[in-house]
């Protein structure tokens, strides 16, 4: 299938709603971004955060209060759905009932002037790319749940658009075949390099199909960058507590890391442009945090305080009760153990009383500790990250 | 009014954010020139209800409030002057008052009987209790002539009684109550249905006794309901025309009046007054019902009846239900006997051997009122059914300023008494710029317009249960507006789309109070040709008459089922 991946740029999208009481709703705020040709870029974010709007404006089912759309690098904003060259993968599949399977995949090519026979052979190809041949007489109801979200998919891949969009299509799965689905999407999308743009509240779903994650929130883009940048370098406090599960430490920056120090020197060679390495006092301990650039400025404001986003694995258990080892950074006590299988976790109540969850991974090659236990904790200074206060 | 209350609900209950006026009104504006189609549809839509709905009302309340070209009270004065006038105004007030207590009462004995109290043969009196929609109008009046008249079966044959006077309030309440308590069944059971049997339980289980949970639980939570049934009865009741032409006697009411005034005596601006009137009343109860009323309800429609599975009620409540519906349902099936035992024998009361004679003289004298009817009920049926699906799709699913003025002026046709249309087309299309009167057109368009609220409740209804993003999905694949609401939308929604439109092919079928005004003798309405042989008391032929029209009908419904094939059910669930 050749390749009609096209750009997509949003900018300055802002789309406000009237609500009840003549109150107004800024759905999104401001949303500018560029989509390269051939990405998958998610919008994540909780219920509200303005990424379904977005999208819905993408495929021009609401119109924006102001802000342009392009795609390919042609203006849209005031085109209506059906003269723009998008294909959507809605929530509720929206299958049309009262049409066969193979009459809904070919419905979209009932509009471009696509020859019969090239309209069968299309929709043999697609039904075999989906892994759905032979499904082509069925009524949409008489098909399971995954079998539907396929169907859906095939419908929106056959008309060959500029740009895919998923309005949260695997909602509606169960958790098994949720993931078997975002798998074959990524898939297919690859496969034929499609742009596309992905919409759901499911962190796990986004880090496993993107390319980059557009993290939104309040109809505004809170961070954007590809799903290793947001997770281990988070923008925002929000950014990190949305993405992942986290601990914040408190602590104290007290300058730029001493690059003369061979270690520190090796921790500051692997940060990318923007970054830079910075001492941080945690409980009392110097340790070498990266950080944005400009960090040091914007924490002279709160004489120096930062706060470190942890990782539950970014630390390790290092000695407990009486062997507690002098390489531990901090010591806790161990209120909550629970063992999962493949990782132990352990809630520790720190010096200064806020608690911190710790995954240890492959408990079974270490004695685990138990509720009680005092425990030192030591972290991997290179997982950690740190952020401007009240950020 | 098969379909009038829960629907009347959903076209309430539809989410519309409460817009702002002028911002969002521009921005819907600019996206309604962005979709021709959608706006020349708007405008063709308004356009119609303008003239068709609202002019001839206006062209009424303008002869009644400026007789001679200017504004004057004099006719109204006129009326509350004379005591034989002003007496039609209270006396319809309070035949609808009564009428809507009790059909309300029957209503609701049935609804609950059939919901709560566990009684036997439920099919069959949930068949009973709808029977009386499709009845033609005058036959509850034949029957009870033939029954309690002059030669009656039960006044003279059996209590031998000569003189009995079966015109006058007596009368009207029972036949109309008879006629209307289906639609207070139809409104209590579906609220009933909807009280969630949870409340009930979770009552019995706090302590409550039976009398409780029913007094402290189920009636309050049904009241608003009981006000919708009553108010709706009400409305009917006045509107009502076929049943006091009748048997009214001297219980003078408004519709009557007006006719005869308008008709009769040719004073039409007192005509005109009188409809006013009626409309009045009319229109506050279904303004009161619709705004007020229902916003009260407590009920949330799920969607999934839930079921006892203990009776709610005592024994001895259990068998009053049933007692009362076995009463109701026996008056009804002997109303129709007897109409149909009184087209089969010579002269009721007096001669019994048996004829085809009434048959053949009603085919007669009806053939050509038949054959006019079955057109004009045929042409506006399918009109009606389009214009009410597009203006259903139009308030469901699109935004455009001045929506809800729209809803309320297409809902109009409902609210509004036939005698105040009926009176409404004849002025505003008996000159130019559009001459109608004594064609078909002017019947066909009045059913259409008087019809399509019934059609749009249904519309909205079943439009609120596709999940919009399936028309979303048909248009981002490509597909413009009207393709999508010919290929996606029609298809889908045509169940509702063919009950509606039986529905109102039968009101077409039955319909007097406004036709009585604009039938003329090329084009005639079966049932101004049935009262026309009640008044000469050729009860047979009326009875003769009757039964056509319910074959018809019958045949109708068959046909409309067989059209509408099977119903597509969403897949997929509907997000959110």
């Amino acid at each position: 299938m050749e390749s009609n991946a096209k750009s997509v740029r949003l900018d300055s999208l802002t789309k406000v709603f009237i609500g009840p009481g003549n109150q107004q709703v800024v759905a999104a705020d401001n949303v500018s971004l560029t989509i390269n040709p051939g990405d998958l870029v998610t919008f994540l974010g909780p219920s509200g955060c303005g990424k379904t709007t977005t999208l819905r404006m993408v495929a021009g089912f609401e119109n924006p209060t102001s802000g342009r759309v392009f795609i390919g690098g042609r203006d849209v904003t005031s085109l209506p759905p059906n003269e723009r060259d998008t294909a959507m993968v809605f929530q509720s599949y929206a299958l049309f009932p009262h049409m066969t399977v193979g009459e809904n995949v070919a419905y979209g090519l009932r509009f471009r002037n696509v020859s019969k026979e090239e309209k069968e052979e299309r929709v043999r190809r697609i039904m075999e790319l989906v892994g759905l041949s032979g499904f082509e007489s069925r009524q949409p109801g008489q098909l399971s749940g995954g079998q539907q979200q396929r169907v859906a998919l095939a419908r929106s891949l056959v008309v060959e658009p500029q740009v895919l969009l998923f309005d949260e299509p695997l909602s509606n799965l169960d958790a098994k075949l949720r993931e078997q689905m975002r798998e074959e999407i990524r898939r297919i999308q690859t496969e034929l390099s499609i742009t596309a743009i992905y919409v759901t509240h499911d962190q796990s779903e986004a880090m496993a199909m993107s390319d980059r994650i557009v993290v939104m929130n309040h109809g505004r883009i809170e961070q954007e960058g590809t799903p290793r940048e947001v997770y281990s370098e988070p923008g925002s406090k929000f950014v990190a507590d949305f993405i992942g599960r986290v601990n914040f430490l408190p602590g104290k920056l007290t300058g730029e890391a001493d690059l003369s120090d061979e270690r520190a020197a090796e921790m500051a060679s692997w940060l990318e442009a923007g970054r830079t390495l910075y001492e941080v006092l945690i409980f009392d301990r110097r340790l070498l945090v990266e950080g944005q650039d400009s960090l040091a400025q914007v924490a002279g404001a709160t004489s120096g305080r930062v706060l470190v986003v942890c990782r539950p694995e970014a630390a390790t258990i290092a000695g407990a009760n009486e062997s507690i080892s002098p390489d531990a950074h901090v010591t806790g006590r161990i209120v909550k153990a629970m063992y999962f299988g493949s990782h132990m976790e352990y809630g520790i109540v720190l010096e200064g009383g806020s608690e911190f969850t710790l995954i240890d991974f492959n408990p079974a090659k270490s004695q685990p500790l138990s509720v009680g236990d005092t425990a030192g904790l030591r972290f991997d200074e290179a997982s950690l990250h740190a952020l401007p206060e009240g950020r | 009014m098969t379909t009038h209350q829960t629907a009347t609900d959903t076209v309430r209950n539809s989410p519309k954010p409460r817009t702002s006026r002028a911002r969002d009104s521009i921005a819907d504006l600019k996206s309604l020139t962005r979709d021709p189609i959608l706006l020349t549809t708007l405008v063709v839509v308004l356009l119609l209800i303008f003239v068709f709905v609202l002019w001839p009302i206006w062209k009424v309340l303008w002869l009644s409030i400026a007789p001679k070209g200017k504004l004057s009270m004099e006719t109204y004065k006129y009326i509350f002057g004379q005591r034989w006038l002003a007496r039609s105004f209270t006396n319809s007030l309070r035949l609808g008052a009564i009428v809507a207590t009790t059909s309300t009462a029957l209503g609701f004995i049935f609804a609950f009987g059939l919901n709560r109290a566990n009684i036997r043969c439920q099919p069959f009196f949930r068949q009973m209790a709808l029977l009386p929609i499709i009845s033609p109008p005058f036959m509850f009046c034949l029957s009870v002539i033939l029954l309690f008249g002059r030669n009656g079966l039960i006044t003279n044959k059996i209590f031998g009684m000569s003189n009995f006077n079966v015109y006058g309030l007596g009368s009207l309440v029972l036949v109309q109550t008879l006629g209307m308590f289906p639609i207070a069944y139809m409104v209590l059971d579906g609220v009933l249905q909807a009280i969630n049997a949870d409340l009930e339980d979770s009552a019995l289980n706090l302590g409550a006794s039976r009398l409780s949970v029913f007094t402290t639980v189920t009636l309050p939570l049904a009241t608003p309901g009981l006000a919708s049934s009553w108010l709706l009865v009400f409305v009917t009741s006045l509107a009502d025309f076929a049943n006091p032409m009748v048997l009214a006697g001297k219980y003078d009411v408004l519709s009557v009046q007006a006719y005869l005034q308008f008709t009769g005596m040719y004073n039409m601006p007192r005509g005109s007054a009188l409809a006013i009137l009626l409309l009045i009343p009319a229109l506050t109860a279904f303004l009161v019902e619709r705004y007020w009323v229902s916003r009260r309800s407590y009920v949330t429609v799920t969607g999934k009846p839930s079921m006892h599975s203990i009776p709610m009620v005592s024994r001895g409540v259990s068998v009053f239900c049933e007692v009362v519906c076995w009463i109701t349902a026996i008056a009804t099936i002997l109303f129709y006997s007897v109409v149909i035992g009184g087209a089969f024998v010579k002269l009721w009361g007096i001669n019994w051997t048996p004829t085809m004679e009434h048959f053949k003289y009603a085919w007669d004298v009806g053939k050509n009122s038949i054959r006019s009817t079955v057109i004009m009920a045929g042409a506006a049926t399918p009109l009606t059914g389009f214009l009410a699906m597009v203006i259903a799709f139009l308030i469901v699913r699109k935004r455009f300023p001045g929506k809800g003025a729209l809803g309320f002026m297409a809902m109009l046709g409902y609210a509004v008494p036939g005698t105040v249309m009926g009176i409404g087309y004849i002025l505003a299309f008996n000159q130019p710029p559009i001459v109608l009167t004594g064609t078909g057109l002017i019947i066909i368009l009045c059913f259409v317009f008087r019809e399509m609220p019934v059609g749009i409740e249904a519309g909205v209804a079943s439009l609120q249960q596709i999940d919009p993003s399936i028309e979303e999905a048909s248009r981002n694949l490509g597909a413009s507006t009207g393709y999508t609401f010919r290929k996606i939308t029609l298809p889908l929604i045509k169940p509702a789309l063919f009950a509606g439109l039986s529905y109102s092919f039968v009101r077409s079928m039955t319909a007097v109070s406004a036709v009585i005004f604009l039938v003329s003798a090329r084009w005639n309405h079966l049932t101004a040709l049935t009262l026309a042989q009640t008044e000469i008391m050729r009860l047979g032929a009326a009875s003769a008459l009757s039964i056509f029209l319910i074959v018809i009908v019958m045949v109708a419904f068959a046909v409309m089922r067989l059209l509408v094939g099977k119903e597509h059910r969403p897949t997929g669930m509907i997000p959110r």
